[in-house]
């Protein structure tokens, strides 16, 4: 298990740099570049425009700009925004929170939904049709217009919750009061994000059962005279979860990028956000941390899959 | 199921069995008992009609903005009134064609990268393998939303580079299925045969690897197109759409705006999407059950 572990690291590492070398490749060879975007219709003297360059190391061939950005790197240090001179590490630490509270509660509300769906439909023929239909019409949703959709219906219409926003700016709530006003404003941009995943782990959870009924142990289990229903419960139900963990781990590991579209419809102050800003305002900085950490945690969350995968079903054994 | 059976069985070489006859083929069959598959079908052939008579359709101009603003939908106008006095019925219809061109070329590109990657990497094998395999993880790895995202924000929006766009960063996983059916393929009788028999390498993976191992591919295809088309909304909803085209992600965009006083703005072209987007993943679905006996045998 370690050595296989160790292994997966091993292949990570240089995976890991190529996707680094491209994205910085991309992101400094794309037309435009900082320095005239940030000074707009001022005119820049050339001496001014030169020294700003220089600053920033932009005068450099973009190699070079690689070769020193791992340097600092290797430090450590993300660098800082070329627009508002603070460090990245700080303005991403900042995002996180939030995003990692939409994501993650969303991710767990949407993994017990639809497991518990499959598993309430897979033995009614007439509710697992119906399911199915619903699955189908959920998946198709564009998660920017499913949101604004729950806006019209729940915060215009009903006025149940706040249309966006992450705290209610007019109050100064402290304490339990605060953590409830956030609680109040991530209802529906998290049930957006359910509404929206709960398909994908219906649909693996719902094609698992099926396969698992047909393996052997489970006719064994069934001729050996054991109700159908404690089979179902106590055998079929422990393997056919094993797919929707995988997809658990990954969803977990775009929690970071996943939810951009959403957070930019309810203005949740989160990484998506911060993100499409610095994409639009060419904060190269800002850019390559975004997109090292989420590298990184799509890295983590592959190899957390496969450690859990192993203690969830003893049979799988790696190399 | 029995009665259709029963059927055939009776009169076996009835007009109509033999006339039915190619259409016959039992993947074909799975397909058209899957359910989803005909219904998705049907969906598509009727979208593809209105997309083409779009221009006939549409009962106004869909770019003329002399009609009164903001109206709500009525006898006159179905789906009501943009902000510019557009009429909204008119626009989603003549944005059916740019959600669908978007999403078959993406997903056409996406799928001859796949093919072409997964292929050599699968039946050339070695050194080959291992570096377009760690390649093809790259992609994976990356979260191509937001290398799109980047690419369409810093090239321009241009619907011809969103195509591209999309397709480059999706080919991943067609590249990964492809390569898993050219190990297999590998194996089989056929294609040792044409090697003994002299034909060269390349044209074995043109003429016997690449047409035997498309299949799963195709499904996987089917499922872009959809992703596709979701990609191009999510993109235009951040306001990074073809200025020069109207889809209907840049109408819901227009129509945030206006949630309160104009909600229809934006809930007729979300609806175009979701039904354009399920007509391929049902389709999809039916591909899936077409290629796949044994699930097929599990939902009857």
């Amino acid at each position: 298990m370690l050595r296989y572990l160790l292994r997966q690291i091993g292949t990570m590492i240089p995976t890991f740099f190529l996707v680094m070398l491209i994205s910085f490749f991309l992101i400094h060879l794309a037309p435009g570049d900082p320095v005239s975007r940030y000074s707009g219709n001022f005119v820049l003297t050339a001496d001014a425009r030169q020294a700003l360059l220089e600053k920033y190391g932009l005068d450099q061939p973009v190699p070079v700009q690689f070769v020193r950005y791992l340097a600092t790197l290797a430090q450590g240090d993300l660098g800082k925004s070329m627009l508002s001179g603070r460090e990245v590490t700080d303005m991403i630490g900042e995002r996180l929170p939030a995003t990692l509270m939409l994501t993650i509660s969303s991710s767990i509300l949407a993994f017990l939904g639809g497991n518990l769906l499959a598993v309430i439909t897979a033995r009614r023929r007439k509710l697992d049709l119906g399911a199915s239909l619903v699955s189908y019409v959920l998946y198709s949703m564009p998660t920017f217009w499913l949101g604004i959709i729950l806006i019209i219906v729940f915060a215009t219409k009903l006025n149940w919750f706040p249309t966006s926003g992450y705290v209610n700016s007019r109050e100064q709530y402290t304490g339990l009061r605060y953590a409830l006003d956030v609680l109040d404003h991530l209802a529906l941009p998290c049930l957006t994000l359910v509404l929206v995943e709960l398909p994908g782990y219906y649909r693996v959870a719902r094609a698992s059962i099926g396969d698992v009924r047909q393996e052997d142990f489970i006719t064994t289990l069934r001729a050996s005279g054991l109700s159908q229903g404690k089979i179902f419960r106590r055998y079929a139900l422990k393997n056919a979860l094993l797919p929707s963990v995988t997809l658990f781990g990954l969803s977990l590991g775009y929690a970071l990028s996943g939810a951009a579209l959403v957070e930019i419809v309810f203005a949740w102050p989160g990484v998506g956000r911060l993100t499409l800003d610095s994409v639009l305002k060419r904060d190269y900085p800002v850019l390559m941390g975004i997109y090292l950490v989420i590298a990184v945690s799509v890295m983590v969350a592959i190899l957390l899959t496969d450690i859990v995968y192993a203690f969830i079903d003893p049979r799988i054994r790696y190399q | 199921m029995d009665v259709q059976k029963l059927d055939t069985l009776s009169h076996p070489r009835s007009v109509r069995g033999r006339l039915l006859r190619p259409f016959q083929s039992p993947a074909l069959k799975r397909f058209m008992r899957s359910g989803y598959g005909p219904v998705g079908l049907v969906m598509l052939i009727i979208l593809i009609v209105l997309a083409t008579l779009a221009p006939m359709l549409a009962p106004r101009d869909p770019f003329s903005i002399d009609g009164p603003r903001l109206t709500a939908p009525n006898a006159d106008y179905v789906m009501g009134t943009d902000n510019l006095g557009r009429d909204i019925f008119s626009d989603v219809l003549n944005g059916a064609r740019v959600s669908l061109l978007i999403g078959v070329i993406a997903a056409g590109i996406s799928a001859v990268l796949g093919i072409i990657v997964g292929s050599i990497s699968g039946y050339y094998g070695g050194w080959i393998d291992i570096l377009l395999s760690r390649m093809t993880e790259v992609f994976l790895i990356t979260p191509s939303f937001f290398l799109i995202i980047v690419v369409v924000a810093t090239l321009g929006s241009n619907i011809l580079y969103i195509m591209i766009v999309i397709g480059l960063t999706t080919w991943a996983t067609n590249a990964r299925l492809m390569r898993v059916s050219a190990l297999a393929l590998r194996q089989r009788t056929f294609v040792q045969a044409a090697l003994v028999l002299g034909e060269p390498r390349y044209r074995i993976l043109i003429r016997h690897v690449i047409p035997n191992g498309l299949a799963p591919v195709i499904a996987n295809s089917t499922l872009l197109v959809a992703n596709a088309i979701l990609i191009e909304a999510g993109l235009s909803f951040l306001g990074l759409g073809d200025p020069n085209t109207t889809s209907w992600g840049q109408m819901v965009y227009v129509g945030q705006s206006y949630v309160r006083n104009a909600p229809w703005i934006s809930i007729f072209p979300g609806i175009a999407i979701v039904i354009t987007v399920m007509s391929f993943y049902l389709i999809g679905d039916g591909i899936s059950a077409m290629l796949n006996p044994r699930r097929q045998l599990l939902d009857e």
